[in-house]
């Protein structure tokens, strides 16, 4: 999915080391990472590249805050109407930008968030993160949990938000696999099942 | 001599009778004394022998009666001893009976009680438990149709800072 953002973010890069005019090894054994990242699509050159890991981590960044601005209708546009919708809400200037735009507009919201959390589990060792809430919330608000959640874990995060009427009020935060119930739900089920 | 004659005594038939009165006398020693006296010795030794056996079997008779008492007064302290054991032994077991029997109704009455007790608990916590289950009915037809969106979003908030104060 995120193969042509990749390819530009390596161009871009040769640009700028072409117009600073410096090359030295650690420069070109970088692009060579990234090259072999592009064409093999293997994730062990994640680990050594540092411009990998950094263009990984600007997903984390702008691209989530983009991505968090979306609502649910959203996905139920047309193309072109969604083409529309993100001119509106992220003002694309680089080429990789560019290429996020293309994924934002082209992938369900789970595809897109699973293809990160796998790259940043590759790069970073970073766990699976979802939030529950019965109603969709905002974007500031889904900005500011994933940089607390990030915060806490020490590590860059994105995280997967998902509307489920279930659990009625409150949240649930999923932190690989460990849950922190704060929902009503959980509450009428601990009143429930209680041993009196 | 001639008064002997007068008054009829011959001596020569005096002494002729003393004569045959001799002969009969020595005769008799001769033939029948000795063993007359035997005869008689025999019969007293006889006698005295039956006496002896006669004392003896007394004495034996007497030997066996006090034999037989002490041995019946034996065996009447020997029963008497066997009874007063046989008492004990009945006391003591009439006893552990009781006491066996004793711990036994404790036991069942104990039983019964938890018994008692533990359907008692369930029946409470069958209650409780269909209690639980119409609260919880109700609390969610009330959640899930009767609390306004701001109240949701409201409760998303509260959620949130309470996971960020963590």
């Amino acid at each position: 999915m995120f193969n042509d953002y990749f390819t530009r973010l390596l161009l871009e890069h040769c640009q700028s080391v072409s117009d600073s005019g410096k090359v030295d090894d650690a420069t070109l054994e970088e692009i060579s990472l990234v090259a072999k990242f592009v064409s093999s699509n293997d994730t062990k050159f994640i680990k050594q590249s540092k411009l990998l890991r950094g263009g990984i981590e600007y997903l984390t960044a702008d691209f989530a805050e983009a991505l968090n601005s979306l609502d649910r209708e959203f996905y139920a546009l047309s193309y072109d109407e969604r083409v529309k919708k993100v001119e509106g809400i992220w003002k694309v200037e680089k080429e990789v930008d560019k290429a996020l735009k293309k994924i934002l507009v082209n992938f369900s919201y789970q595809e897109i968030v699973r293809n990160i959390q796998e790259l940043l589990e590759v790069a970073f060792g970073s766990p699976f993160v979802l939030v529950q809430t019965p109603i969709g919330i905002g974007s500031d608000q889904k900005n500011e949990m994933m940089n607390k959640i990030s915060k806490e874990i020490d590590e860059p995060v994105i995280v997967q938000f998902q509307v489920n009427k279930a659990i009625l009020g409150g949240m649930r935060v999923f932190v690989d696999g460990q849950v922190q119930d704060m929902s009503w739900m959980g509450r009428i089920e601990k009143i429930a099942n209680l041993n009196i | 001599m001639q008064g002997l004659q007068s008054l009829g005594i011959d001596l020569a038939s005096l002494l002729i009778y003393a004569v045959n009165f001799g002969l009969l006398v020595a005769i008799t020693y001769f033939l029948f004394y000795k063993k007359i006296v035997a005869a008689m010795d025999e019969r007293r030794e006889n006698i005295t022998s039956r006496l002896e056996q006669a004392e003896r079997i007394k004495l034996e008779f007497q030997e066996k009666l006090s034999e037989m008492e002490a041995s019946k007064k034996a065996k009447e302290a020997e029963l008497t001893a066997e009874l007063d054991k046989m008492k004990s032994f009945i006391a003591d077991k009439k006893k552990e009976l009781v006491a066996e029997m004793e711990q036994e109704r404790a036991a069942m009455l104990d039983k019964a009680s938890k018994e008692i007790e533990e359907r008692k608990e369930k029946l409470v916590s069958d209650v409780e438990k269909e209690l639980l289950k119409v609260v919880q009915k109700i609390v969610l037809e009330v959640v899930e149709n009767r609390v306004p969106e701001d109240a949701i979003s409201a409760s998303v908030n509260d959620a949130w800072k309470n996971y960020s104060m963590k």
